[in-house]
């Protein structure tokens, strides 16, 4: 007569080791997913890294002085356009001999 | 043999024992083999118990507490980010100006490979700048790894990879890329192939530029403005030409923090092509290059005879003829054959005068007045080259006077450009860095008092009015109020100086009602033309450079400009501040 101990003793052990093999071919698959992830973000980084060495390239001064020389009418900025809400009759500031623009 | 003879004799006698009296034998006897089995079995069991006690603790220990090697697993898959062998460099707004890009380099097995030849014409065909005869001999040669090509272009490494030849390889490497090319390569210096320092900052902050790059998002900020960098570049290689000059150095200078904005040495070169740069081009002029700089000299002169009090703005000095002393005549380039006051002596630079004034402070307390201002010693700039100041080393009467005028003593530009912030910026001692300096609230002054106060705002006047209506004035930039000082030397060669090669500097600093901004610009051996009327002096050259690098860099960075207004309240406050030197209208009542 089989015990019910003994075949508890022996289901458990079963169902254990089922469950554990199960866990761990799913942990297998997330670590897969997690890498895959991984080397994708890397890549991700990696281009956006390259991107920015090329926008950092495209906006040198010396390339936008040239394509704003040629395809915009604009020049360097004279002094007599600006106007600042700052900009007031001046003051004499006491302390720095300065101006209080 | 002893023991085997004894143990029978034990067991013979233990039989004999039983033998002889069973019933003798007392219950505790009988109990005796009992109690060792289960003493055993308690002391077996302890042990078992105390495996499974320690087996335990380390399942809970692992599982439970997450200790052991699980968990630097997974932190080993979240940390998926992007390290570099070396940080990024960024300017002051953040524009990356150095940084690492991820590139492959072809290798070759030479014993995998089944075709040298074909695979010779494959690649040089991909690569025209590969000789195909090298590529042979390579892929001909004896060994298991040999370098084809170093860090090819994305186009390259797929066009290889298409070829599919046996034997060939890509190893994944960094290369070192200057987004701006030659722009900053004498500020930022070059990394070599294997990702070391080799120049400039590069090698000055190698260690730290690596340990960055251990940091997510680490990177090293610097002092500089690119857009500032490229005006001043792009006003001295067109001077160079304009002059035909050898050689030209600019730097723009916070007169408060130090920090340095823009630092240009011309001829310059590529950091990727070193090998076909010549030594000339690697020269940084602008913080290697020790010069004597003549007149510029004249500003520490006047300020430190107005600091020891040994004159004042009205005193008065003999320029009527050339000053003899010893075996030496000290002439004037633009002799005015009379008596000077103190701001003559500086407006029309007067060599005779400046001498003079030296020769009244004295050679110690002029000595002592250098050193204080940082020109005897290297400066501590983040480069890998700095410059030593040559002075004289014993310091005589003659020296004295010479130095008095900027001869006799030879610094780098950076050297002149930061003791003249010092004199602008209310007197503190400012020390030059190519660092990003976190902002200090406005006016905060951390260097060493050199001259007082009252010092630098009448050197600010004196300064301005050498543009106003001295030697400097095609520095003017309308509305920027320029200030700063000419100065021509001629080059010193074995011997003497060279008459037709100069050393043309004008240094100054705008806006001068509240400097901001120093600002430099030396040619080295400009030449007069036709716009110059063959004049190659400073004022002809190196002054309307400024000019124009003024006029273009302080909108960008912020300066207000201040235009003479119809308002005549306006036109008061501008003429009390900024002395008219327009010859006799002259009005020294304000100072």
């Amino acid at each position: 007569m089989i015990r019910p101990a003994l075949i508890l003793w022996i289901g458990l052990p079963l169902i254990v080791t089922i469950a554990l093999l199960l866990v761990s071919y799913q942990v297998k698959d997330l670590e897969n997913e997690l890498a895959a992830l991984d080397r994708a973000a890397l890549a991700q980084q990696e281009e956006i890294h390259v991107l920015k060495a090329e926008w950092s390239f495209l906006n040198r001064p010396e390339r936008l002085a040239r394509l704003a020389a040629r395809h915009l009418d604009l020049g360097p900025v004279t002094p007599t356009q600006f106007i600042n809400f700052s900009y007031q009759p001046i003051a004499q500031d006491p302390a720095t001999q300065g101006f209080v623009k | 043999m002893s023991d085997l003879s004894v143990r029978p004799w034990r067991n013979a006698a233990g039989e004999m024992s039983r033998e002889s009296g069973v019933e003798k034998l007392s219950a505790r006897d009988a109990r005796r083999p009992l109690e060792i089995a289960r003493t055993r079995l308690l002391v077996a069991g302890a042990i078992f118990a105390l495996c499974f006690v320690i087996l335990g603790g380390r399942l809970v220990q692992l599982s439970l507490l997450g200790g052991g090697q699980g968990k630097q697993h997974t932190t080993e898959h979240q940390g998926g980010l992007l390290t570099l062998q070396r940080a990024d460099i960024v300017d002051r707004n953040g524009a990356l100006i150095a940084t690492n890009l991820p590139s492959h380099s072809l290798y070759v097995n030479p014993s995998q490979v089944l075709d040298a030849g074909e695979a010779a014409d494959k690649i040089s065909r991909v690569l025209p700048g590969l000789a195909r005869d090298e590529v042979f001999r390579k892929a001909s040669a004896k060994g298991q790894f040999i370098w084809i090509k170093r860090n090819l272009t994305p186009e390259q490494h797929y066009a290889i990879n298409r070829l599919g030849l046996p034997g060939f390889g890509f190893e994944r490497e960094e290369r070192r890329v200057y987004p701006h090319g030659s722009l900053f390569v004498h500020t930022l210096g070059f990394a070599g192939i294997d990702n070391s320092g080799l120049a400039g900052l590069e090698a000055a902050r190698d260690d730290q530029l690596r340990h960055l790059a251990k940091t997510p998002g680490g990177k090293l900020v610097t002092a500089l403005d690119s857009r500032v960098q490229h005006i001043v570049h792009a006003e001295l290689s067109a001077a160079m030409v304009e002059f035909k000059a050898k050689g030209a150095a600019g730097i723009v200078m916070d007169v408060h923090s130090g920090e340095v904005l823009a630092l240009t040495s011309l001829p310059d070169f590529s950091p990727y092509e070193i090998n076909a740069s010549s030594a000339d081009q690697r020269f940084n002029r602008a913080t290697l290059g020790v010069y004597e700089l003549g007149s510029t000299f004249k500003a520490f002169t006047t300020a430190m005879a107005l600091e020891y009090g040994v004159v004042d703005l009205a005193d008065r000095y003999d320029a009527t003829k050339p000053l003899k002393v010893a075996r030496f005549t000290i002439r004037d380039d633009h002799p005015q054959n009379r008596w000077l006051d103190v701001p003559e002596i500086f407006i029309h630079s007067s060599n005779i005068g400046a001498a003079q004034m030296a020769r009244d402070v004295g050679a110690e307390r002029q000595r002592e007045f250098l050193d204080r201002l940082g020109m005897l010693s290297p400066l501590p700039l983040e480069l890998a080259e700095n410059g030593r100041p040559l002075s004289p080393r014993h310091w005589r009467e003659i020296n004295t006077m010479t130095i008095g005028f900027g001869h006799g003593i030879a610094v780098t530009p950076l050297h002149l450009i930061n003791g003249f912030a010092t004199l602008v910026n209310g007197g503190n001692r400012t020390t030059p860095t190519l660092l990003h300096v976190a902002d200090k609230p406005a006016g905060a002054q951390t260097g060493e008092r050199v001259i007082a106060r009252e010092t630098s705002d009448t050197m600010r006047m004196l300064m301005r009015m050498v543009v106003e209506g001295g030697t400097g004035k095609q520095a003017e930039a309308e509305g920027y109020l320029v200030g700063g000082k000419t100065g021509t030397a001629e080059k010193a060669t074995v011997g003497g100086y060279k008459k037709n090669a100069l050393i043309t500097t004008f240094v100054g600093a705008f806006p001068m009602d509240a400097p901001r901004y120093a600002v430099l610009v030396m040619l080295d051996e400009p030449q007069g033309n036709k716009a110059t009327h063959g004049y190659a002096g400073a004022g002809w050259n190196a002054a309307p450079v400024l000019g124009r690098i003024v006029a273009k860099i302080a909108p960008m960075l912020g300066v207000m400009p201040l235009l003479p207004s119809d308002d005549e309240e306006d036109q008061d406050q501008i003429q009390r501040l900024l002395v008219r030197a327009d010859g006799e209208g002259r009005n020294f009542a304000s100072f």
